[in-house]
């Protein structure tokens, strides 16, 4: 009999247990929820990557060779930037956004091996780049934390591509491809609530300033607030 | 119509004196203040084939060599010219018969020129009349498709000299080093360097880059004049414009090369036809050929001044031109 009451304790401390966790996902239901609308927004971070070397060549008398007149390496510098972002719950755990993001990368091209020993110099340019994107969005409300405030998720979508070379004169388009992870932690527990978002992840990219046809896939960090409706 | 016999370069000095012509180096004639380049207006362009062969080429080896060689620039896509073969003549290329001839002549006293190309142009607008190309037979020729070693390979030459027909001047994309006797290419990025490769070569036979510019800055196609762009700026010094300065615009994605010149007092260029895109510029002195193959002598050209890049990159707009660029020189 005493070992039957133990065994009666135990699991009413399990339930209790189960029971106090759904209570706190409890207050993550009173908002986001299905017809939840979230406004985010903040700043975002991209990594520089190389776009590799290229020769200018003058054509020899030998058909196999070529005369090296100077080299040039391109590459883009790391670009902060900023997003917003608009997103609609069609459930607890699902919601869609769409959004914009800016940034202001700097093609930088290094100029050098003159064969007539012109000094090194390197080139830039800044461009203004733009992506116009959307997302599927999986809240992870069983993975929710610091009482059911944080709340993981996972994001994929994707976007167009517009980056405008310096002067604006010339317009560059491609196409955007996303998959990211990121955190929503709510502050309070109202139905409109501010809250403070993280994530990071993969960004592809095909054409664009770079001009490839080939994806090329960057990282990519976002940090900010979000607000409830 | 007053009509004007122009040797090649005699019309080269002309529209050098004179404003900047827009884009790639061209030939001209100076019309008041102005300057009208030298093109055909009534097309296709028709022209004569002398019927005469030389030692290794028969006159019908000549005869297919040429029509490869015109078309080879018919075939540019972004221009709008067309060429017609009239038929073969036993009349010989000189000027004044009304007739657009090729053919050969024995110039032993021009031991230095492989071929040449004489126009007679109306010189109130720039239109070419008639042009004549010959073919000097103190010289080897071949027709081979490989070439011959020893042999000058006739239809890199031809595409040469056709190119002038057309109203090209040269360009001065190459580098070359001095050797007792003259001078010897290293390397040539354009079919219209003045310098030829070495007898054997058959590299000529095919346009680069910087002279299907050249051609489509001169006879823009519709498309072309929506979709090309330019730079447009000057080379200075101390301040002060340098003239003849040679400018080359890499396209920094494809690494093609088209050059300009720097063509007037206040060092004014303009480099045409470009496809949109990143470039970027490097500026270099005439040293790589006999200044008088580009300009005339009595022009004060500067080459004392040292190679350098532009330290920006330059951005051709679709339909556009990337203007008020200033590369600044310093001198040796």
């Amino acid at each position: 009999m005493r070992g039957a009451l133990r065994w009666a304790l135990v699991c009413s401390a399990i339930l209790g247990v189960a029971s106090i966790a759904e209570a706190q996902i409890f207050i993550g239901r009173v908002a986001p929820r299905r017809g939840s609308i979230e406004a985010s927004g903040g700043g975002a971070f991209a990594p520089g990557f190389e776009l590799g070397s290229l020769t200018a060549e003058l054509t020899r008398s030998t058909p196999t060779e070529k005369f090296d007149l100077f080299t040039i390496d391109k590459e883009v510098t790391g670009f902060p930037g900023a997003f917003a972002r608009l997103g609609y719950y069609l459930s607890d755990s699902v919601s869609v956004e769409g959004g914009i993001r800016y940034a202001r990368p700097v093609l930088s091209i290094r100029l050098s091996g003159d064969a007539e020993s012109a000094r090194d110099e390197t080139a830039e340019e800044t461009l203004s780049h733009y992506v116009f994107d959307g997302s599927l969005v999986w809240h992870l409300r069983n993975l929710s934390f610091a009482s059911g405030s944080a709340i993981p998720y996972l994001a994929g979508g994707a976007g167009y591509l517009r980056e405008l070379h310096e002067g604006n004169q010339l317009v560059e388009t491609g196409q955007e491809y996303h998959a990211v992870g990121g955190l929503n932690y709510w502050l309070g527990s109202g139905a409109h609530r501010f809250g403070l978002r993280v994530e990071g992840g993969l960004s592809a990219r095909k054409k664009g300033f770079v001009n490839e046809d080939k994806v090329r896939t960057v990282p990519i960090v976002f940090g900010g607030l979000s607000y409830l409706f | 119509m007053k009509r004007s016999a122009l040797p090649l370069l005699v019309a080269l000095a002309v529209v050098l004196a004179t404003a900047p012509a827009l884009g790639y180096l061209k030939l001209g004639t100076r019309v008041g203040s102005g300057t009208a380049n030298l093109r055909w207006t009534s097309q296709p362009v028709r022209y004569y084939v002398t019927e005469r062969g030389t030692t290794g080429v028969t006159a019908q080896q000549f005869q297919t060599a040429i029509a490869s060689s015109f078309a080879v620039w018919a075939g540019v896509g972004n221009a709008d010219v067309s060429f017609t073969f009239a038929g073969l003549t036993q009349a010989n290329p000189t000027t004044g018969d009304s007739m657009t001839v090729l053919g050969y002549q024995n110039r032993p006293d021009l031991d230095r020129v492989l071929g040449a190309t004489n126009f007679i142009v109306d010189v109130t607008s720039g239109e070419i009349l008639e042009s004549d190309i010959f073919f000097n037979t103190a010289f080897p020729w071949s027709t081979e498709a490989a070439g011959v070693t020893g042999r000058h390979d006739l239809q890199s030459i031809a595409v040469h000299e056709i190119g002038h027909l057309l109203g090209l001047g040269h360009s001065a994309l190459g580098e070359t080093e001095m050797i007792s006797g003259g001078r010897r290419v290293l390397g040539a990025e354009s079919v219209m360097f003045p310098i030829a490769f070495s007898a054997g070569s058959i590299h000529d036979r095919s346009l680069k880059a910087d002279d299907v510019a050249g051609l489509t800055d001169i006879y823009p196609s519709t498309r072309s004049r929506r979709s090309l762009g330019s730079i447009s700026g000057k080379v200075t010094k101390n301040g002060t414009g340098v003239l003849g300065a040679h400018v080359i615009a890499l396209n920094s994605r494809t690494g093609e090369m088209v050059g300009g010149f720097s063509l007037n007092n206040e060092g004014a260029f303009t480099i045409a036809s470009l496809e949109a895109g990143p470039y970027v510029l490097r500026v270099e002195p005439l040293d790589d050929g006999d200044i008088s193959s580009f300009f005339d002598s009595s022009l004060n050209i500067d080459v004392n001044f040292n190679v350098r890049f532009h330290d920006r990159i330059v951005v051709v707009p679709t339909g556009g031109g990337a203007r008020d660029i200033e590369v600044k020189v310093t001198p040796k």
